[in-house]
């Protein structure tokens, strides 16, 4: 056996041809090709009147053939067989073309290759067993991005002087072989992103690798445990990526032993246990454990590794303080260590030694100020630290920070200073005011500072902003009024909850790209904004809770999804041709694209968020859903008839007109409003029929026609029919047409009993609701009419305008 | 193909999604029920596309109702034009008290899981493609009031489980291929004969010791 290869080298070497007549065959093989090929364009120059080893893609050596370069040409079809008629090619690349059909074992005839790249093709199919009968001096082997799917064949661990095997990306629905472990010469291994591989743990043969230096294994159905035995004599190792896998158990210390190790991304996998505290990877570039269930703190070890530019150890279970030592990494550029369990205060030496770009680590329990020094190396671009307990100032350092563009400092306890530093963390009676220096960073795009405790007036030096995209700061303790000259660029504005008083500025209306404003829960004494009308983007207008008042004419708001007026003082009638122009509501079109993020307003780091009354309760929306659509006009003066038009926005949602003084009948066009899910004309004075129309509204989850004047028969239905009594309670001339099937009353044990109010409940509000209940039976019908006295509670966000809110948690 | 992304794109992506995973794990997992029902379900009208199970809670999905807690009371999505099957998983939502799935093309049975929404009020499955029998378990369903499960292709005969649903009001199944007969005690006293009809193999009102209630069933 060990001389049939000698005996295949003798029959090379007999049988290479002389240089002049092996170029001559090469011409002829070369137009052969070209033909095979379909004659492409990108092959003119192949012609007869210049030498073949002249031509494109062509390359020889002592004038043979001996490399074919057809990268990212377009070709299509099959690989011709040709192609092997070149008897001493040594490199053929055939990558990033348009290549079908199964493995083309037409290559086995190549039998000098030493470089083949089949890379970013259409091939399908599996892979032949006998892949092993490729060139046997084959060292660099792409298969990757295909559409290969079943097995990787044994066999390929028996082309033995491989050093590199790239098969990533592809269709592969079987598994991957341990004798790719035999492949002693080894030097990068590429199985990545096959997530179809049956589930399979890391091989212990491929810790027979012992020259591997770059192994990218992520997102291949690995399980189980690292194995240490894999990584124990693999001293070479530079590049280890076994990410977005389910491997489980605790990260080996034999990995973080790999002297030459740069690059370890073990991030979303389910590890567990903590991270290991000896670390002699001391080259370490990227450190990625991001996305596992570690739990344990961050070794101080860390700080060892003088190289390291990235640490990402964000969304694990890790306790314990911020190691002091990661603030003296010198080439530290990005640390992101948000969702976590970190507490105690932020190294004060972060930022001032490397270059830091990206500083991340919100939703922690840390503590204490934000370190001064932050951009101390001119290159930070995020601050992004919300959902935590840090107290104090915000550094006056960050004021000349010309490079940040995302300050995310909401849900805190920052206080802020209008002095220079005066040293003192503590939260004293000083009043706290947004620091003025935030104006001098010019490159700003997003600020939230929402959920604070800054008070005082809003700084007039925010007109300088004038790339600022992102406004946001509600919820803190700001009073005055709204700044003028607020930046053109402002596409989201969000003051809602302070104590701001006096009017709109009429200067927003030069803020053209407006999308988002929300002043809610303030002291805003003003009349409706018509002037906003001419904001060509607003889609978002939130008055909620403040002091406007006066009458509503006709507008446009072409753009408008979202409008909230509620708890005002508003009053007048609205005309019948109210929502005309509010076209964004009549048909929004339906979403093609499901990838996420691109179905909300804004993305990366900041969602544009709202609170809206909607079935009954307060509900908020971290992010809004771009076909979202809400009306509420509840809590005001208005009076007159709901406007037929309403039944022009198609696309509404929510409407909510409750707690005015609406008169008439409930237009009947409303019955067009097919994907209204909540709808509240609850304490008015409407009356007439409920047209018959809404029982036809199948999306319609929630109703409340209490209080009001309404008669005679509810709407049949199963969206009615399922309906609390209370949704159509106080309405003394309104009938059921059998008064089980039109109002379930989950406390009602049986029909005719009469319940009493329970006497410790005082919130509840006994109500009368005399109903006549018509059993209908085919042929006969008998009315019967029952007397009911009904315990029925009005929601408390009926009766104030304090309402019950609900948080969702911010992810 | 040259088009084709490479390493960094997809590690953000993956990196996305794996949060977005993480997140639905760890604190929605009646938005997990209701995304199962997303899979198994065909939606050609994008019904379902707020349905992003990355968000805390499905309080704010389309067509899906919470209460005070954030738990989920009412689906609605009758007349959806919806196709595929239901999912076991609904049985997750212990809060359920609606779940208005009538009038679309539903195919495959009636999840026997069904059986443990044990606030559900109303099971409207009518007028679907549905196959197979009336799960046993849905006598469990103690606060029912609307069982209609008419106009479908449903098999087996009624368990008699159903007649011992006190709360039980409007029963129909009418226009199945039930078979066997038709219970009379218990709720079933007042469910009018009609909501029974167009079942061939379904025999009249059962007189109570003459015949076991499945005759005919096999």
């Amino acid at each position: 056996m060990t001389f049939l290869p000698l005996l295949f080298l003798f029959f090379f070497l007999t049988s290479i041809p002389f240089p002049a007549f092996s170029q001559f065959n090469d011409r002829s093989t070369l137009r052969n090709l070209k033909r095979d090929l379909g004659d492409p364009l990108s092959l003119r120059l192949w012609n007869d009147t210049s030498s073949p080893c002249n031509w494109p893609r062509i390359t020889c050596t002592a004038g043979n053939v001996t490399e074919i370069n057809f990268q990212n040409q377009n070709f299509t079809g099959t690989v011709p067989t040709t192609i092997c008629n070149f008897p001493n090619l040594k490199s053929l690349n055939l990558s990033f073309n348009y290549f079908a059909g199964e493995f083309p074992t037409v290559l086995y005839n190549c039998t000098k290759l030493q470089y083949l790249d089949l890379s970013q093709n259409l091939f399908n199919g599996s892979l032949p067993d006998d892949i092993n009968r490729l060139a046997p001096k084959l060292k660099y082997l792409d298969l990757a991005a295909n559409s290969f799917a079943g097995d990787i064949p044994k066999n390929i661990g028996r082309i033995s002087k491989l050093k590199v095997l790239n098969v990533y990306m592809s269709e592969y629905d079987g598994t991957f072989p341990s004798e790719i472990g035999d492949l002693s010469e080894l030097e990068e291994l590429r199985l990545a992103l096959n997530d179809k591989f049956t589930p399979a743990k890391l091989p212990t043969e491929f810790g027979k690798l012992k020259k591997l230096k770059y192994m990218w294994l992520e997102e291949m159905n690995l399980i189980g445990e690292i194995s240490a035995v894999v990584f124990e004599n693999m001293t070479d190792l530079k590049h280890v990526d076994l990410s977005v896998n389910n491997l489980t158990g605790r990260i080996p210390d034999v990995l973080f032993g790999l002297k030459n190790l740069t690059e370890l991304y073990l991030f979303a996998n389910d590890l567990t246990g903590e991270i290991p505290k000896s670390i002699s990877a001391k080259n370490l570039v990227h450190l990625d454990l991001s996305a596992n269930n570690l739990n344990g703190s961050i070794p101080e070890s860390i700080g060892n590794l003088t190289n390291l530019e990235l640490l990402y150890l964000f969304v694990n279970e890790l306790t314990g303080e911020i190691p002091r030592a990661i603030g003296k990494l010198p080439e530290l550029k990005e640390l992101k260590l948000f969702t976590n369990k970190l507490t105690g205060e932020i190294p004060a030496e972060i930022g001032f030694i490397s270059k830091l770009e990206r500083f991340e680590v919100s939703e922690n329990q840390l503590t204490g100020k934000l370190p001064e020094n932050l951009c101390h190396g001119g290159k930070l671009q995020s601050v992004i630290v919300y959902s935590n307990n840090l107290t104090g100032e915000i550094p006056e350092s960050l004021g000349d920070c010309e490079t940040l563009s995302s300050v995310l400092l909401q849900n805190n306890g920052f206080s802020g200073s209008v002095t220079i530093s005066n040293n003192t963390r503590s939260n004293n009676n000083f009043t706290g005011k947004i620091p003025s220096f935030i104006c001098e960073l010019h490159s700003l795009i997003l600020l939230d500072l929402s959920t604070n405790k800054f008070n005082g007036s809003i700084p007039r030096c925010i007109a300088n902003l004038s790339t600022l995209e992102v406004l946001n700061l509600g919820k803190n303790h700001l009073s005055g009024s709204i700044p003028e000259n607020i930046s053109t660029s402002v596409k989201s504005l969000d003051i809602g909850h302070n104590q701001l008083a006096g009017k709109l500025p009429r200067s927003l209306v030069r803020i053209s790209s407006l999308e988002v404003l929300n002043v809610e829960s303030n002291k805003i004494n003003d009349t409706f904004p018509f002037w906003l009308d001419s904001m060509q983007q607003l889609q978002v207008l939130v008055l909620r809770s403040n002091a406007f008042h006066g009458s509503i004419h006709q507008n446009g708001f072409s753009k408008l999804r979202i409008i909230d007026i509620s708890g005002n003082h508003f009053n007048g009638t609205l005309p019948l041709d109210f929502f005309v122009n509010w076209t964004a509501m009549f048909s929004l079109g339906k979403i093609e694209d499901q990838y996420m993020g691109t179905n909300y307003m804004r993305t990366n780091y900041y969602s544009d968020s709202i609170v809206v009354m909607i079935k009954g309760i307060a509900l908020e929306m971290v992010r809004i859903l771009n076909i979202f659509t809400t009306i509420d006009f509840s809590g005001n003066k208005f009076e007159g008839e709901i406007p037929r038009s309403v039944g022009l926005l198609k696309e509404l949602h929510v409407l909510n007109l409750s707690n005015n003084g609406f008169t008439g009948h409930i237009p009947s066009s409303m019955g067009n409003l097919i994907e209204l899910e909540s709808l509240d004309v609850s304490q008015n004075k409407l009356s007439g029929e409920i047209p018959p129309e809404l029982g036809k509204l199948s999306y319609l989850a929630y109703m409340n026609f209490s209080q009001n004047q309404f008669v005679g028969l509810v709407p049949g239905g199963t969206q009615f029919q399922t309906q609390p009594c209370s949704s159509f309670a106080d309405n003394p001339r309104l009938f059921g047409l059998s008064l089980e099937r039109v109002c379930v009353d989950i406390h009602k044990k049986t029909p005719q009993q009469i319940e009493m109010p329970e006497p410790e409940e005082d919130e509840e509000e006994v109500m009368n609701w005399t109903a006549a209940a018509i059993g209908s039976i085919p042929g006969i019908s008998i009315g019967l009419t029952m007397g009911y006295i009904l315990v029925s509670y009005k929601p408390e966000w009926l009766m104030n305008s304090g309402r019950n809110k609900r948080r969702i948690k911010p992810i | 193909m040259a088009s084709r992304n490479y390493r960094w794109e997809l590690f953000a992506a993956s990196l996305i999604l794996t949060l977005a995973l993480i997140h639905l794990v760890e604190a929605n997992s009646e938005g997990d029920a209701l995304y199962a029902l997303r899979r198994s379900l065909t939606d050609p009208d994008h019904v379902l596309q707020s349905w992003d199970p990355t968000l805390v809670n499905p309080c704010t999905w389309f067509h899906v109702t919470c209460n005070q807690d954030n738990r989920v009371t009412r689906v609605d999505l009758g007349n959806s034009n919806l196709s595929g099957h239901l999912a076991p998983e609904l049985g997750k939502l212990e809060h359920l008290q609606y779940l208005e799935l009538y009038k679309n093309n539903i195919q495959g049975t009636i999840p026997s899981e069904l059986g443990n929404l044990k606030n559900l009020i109303s099971l409207d499955l009518y007028n679907n493609n549905l196959t197979g029998i009336v799960p046993t378990s849905l006598g469990k369903l103690k606060s029912l009031v609307f069982l209609r499960l008419n106009d479908n292709r449903l098999t087996g005969p009624i368990p008699r489980a159903l007649t011992a649903i006190p709360s039980l009001k409007v029963v129909d199944v009418s226009s199945n291929d039930l078979c066997g007969t038709i219970p009379t005690n218990g709720p079933f006293a007042h469910i009018p004969l009609q909501n029974f009809e167009n079942n061939p193999r379904l025999e009249g009102p059962e007189l109570l010791g003459l015949a076991s209630y499945d005759t005919n069933c096999t």
